[in-house]
């Protein structure tokens, strides 16, 4: 029922063009919801583009007169992009770094956490960001398999500052809702992990069968995993305990 | 006029001797047609093969077949998905959608699609926006190539082969 009336929303918007593009309360649902392996994402009115050393900022509030706003140096080997709120996320082979968004024109580094050579989504909430380290695979480097936790409330931004890791085989992509972070490791299965307490994260289970888990959107009660082959759809009414029902793979 | 020939016969031989001696192992490029590779169009629903990264607006689960387009998936059912159409938009590797609007790469471009009446419309396509990303401007390997003849289309890849005398090497 609510994505039906999220559907309808989203219908009449789309007939209401002029009315509704330049509305920025309606920015969260109108550009609906990536992944934490994305070099692309959405956020208002912009588009932000990470190649392997910059960060692209555009302007899509007119999307035919779609226009490049800046480019900016970031670092090296530069893998991923996550929104949050008036955040940007980068992932890096070699750190995470913290944009300030509140000018979305120009996001501003703000902090960075470094980290031995691997490769590195991110997502984040708040008060917290989480980063897995994953070793080799991809020509990535480095030795390390963990989720780290990093600090970013406050001025704690401007050096996250590590406050917890879990050592894991061969995490990648993960996910966030409600308390519960879930992390893919590959063939090793999907890790739901509790982190109501930052500074202890639990592995509740490991969904394992076979298949390769590489990234997760959470979205409402449906845990869009994206797998090798295809994608599987997981009801997560109870976030700590998935269900699989429906899916689309080879 | 007989002399001419026999030269030209002479230098012929000449250079194919050289030419046996001077096969090595090395790439050559792998052509594209331009046109056909960034073209974009909406197709049937398919199977899919090699899946990629995904990105959810209302309904709609848009994936990503990882250097062939995108495909589009209703799952307000989450318990039966139902697969709606294929984007065909070569070289894809990214999406994310607002407004409806897709936002992808062809290739080398940033594309803004919008899909109406079924039919599939480009508002916007900004060349190179994802320069850096897919270029293969040298083989992946060091050692010698063939060079790359730009009246052949563009390259979009390398194979290994055996080659007579590469001008090319880094």
């Amino acid at each position: 029922m609510k994505l039906k009336q999220f559907l309808m929303i989203m219908t009449s918007c789309i007939l209401l063009v002029p009315g509704c593009k330049k509305g920025d309360t309606m920015t969260v649902s109108e550009s609906g919801k990536g992944g934490s392996t994305a070099r692309m994402t959405i956020s208002g009115n912009y588009l932000y583009l990470v190649d392997h050393s910059k960060l692209h900022t555009y302007d899509i509030s007119d999307p035919a007169q779609t226009l490049l706003l800046n480019t900016q140096n970031v670092g090296w080997n530069i893998e991923t992009i996550f929104p949050y709120r008036d955040k940007l996320f980068i992932g890096s082979q070699t750190g995470m770094f913290v944009f300030d968004n509140s000018n979305p024109k120009k996001p501003q580094l703000q902090g960075q956490a470094q980290h031995l050579r691997s490769c590195d989504p991110v997502v984040a909430d708040e008060n917290f960001a989480y980063v897995t380290l994953r070793s080799n695979n991809n020509g990535c480097g480095g030795t390390l398999n963990q989720l780290n936790i990093y600090d970013i409330q406050g001025i704690n931004v401007l050096s996250p500052k590590q406050v917890a890791t879990l050592m894991m085989p061969a995490p990648q992509g993960l996910g966030l809702t409600n308390n519960i972070l879930y992390v893919c490791m590959g063939t090793n299965g999907l890790n739901v992990i509790d982190v109501t307490d930052k500074t202890k994260p639990v592995s509740k289970k490991v969904l394992s069968d076979g298949t390769d888990f590489i990234d997760v959107i959470p979205y409402d009660h449906t845990l869009i995993a994206y797998v090798k082959g295809g994608f599987i759809l997981y009801n997560i009414a109870n976030p700590e305990d998935p269900q699989k029902i429906g899916a689309i793979h080879n | 006029m007989k002399n001419v020939t026999l030269m030209l016969m002479g230098t012929l031989l000449l250079l194919s001797c050289s030419n046996r001696k001077n096969e090595v192992t090395g790439y050559a490029p792998v052509y594209g047609d331009l046109s056909e590779m960034t073209g974009v169009s909406l197709e049937p629903a398919r199977t899919v093969e090699n899946g990629g990264k995904v990105y959810v607006w209302g309904d709609l689960l848009y994936q990503v077949e990882t250097g062939k387009g995108i495909h589009i998936t209703d799952i307000a059912d989450p318990a039966a998905p139902v697969q709606k159409g294929f984007i065909k938009a070569g070289g894809a590797q990214e999406v994310a959608v607002k407004n409806g609007l897709i936002y992808t790469n062809s290739q080398n471009d940033l594309v803004i699609l919008k899909i109406e009446n079924n039919k599939l419309q480009v508002v916007k396509r900004l060349p190179a926006a994802f320069g850096q990303l897919s270029s293969p401007a040298l083989p992946p390997e060091r050692g010698p190539f063939e060079c790359p003849d730009r009246s052949k289309g563009i390259v979009i890849g390398w194979q290994k082969k055996t080659l007579i005398n590469p001008a090319c090497s880094y």
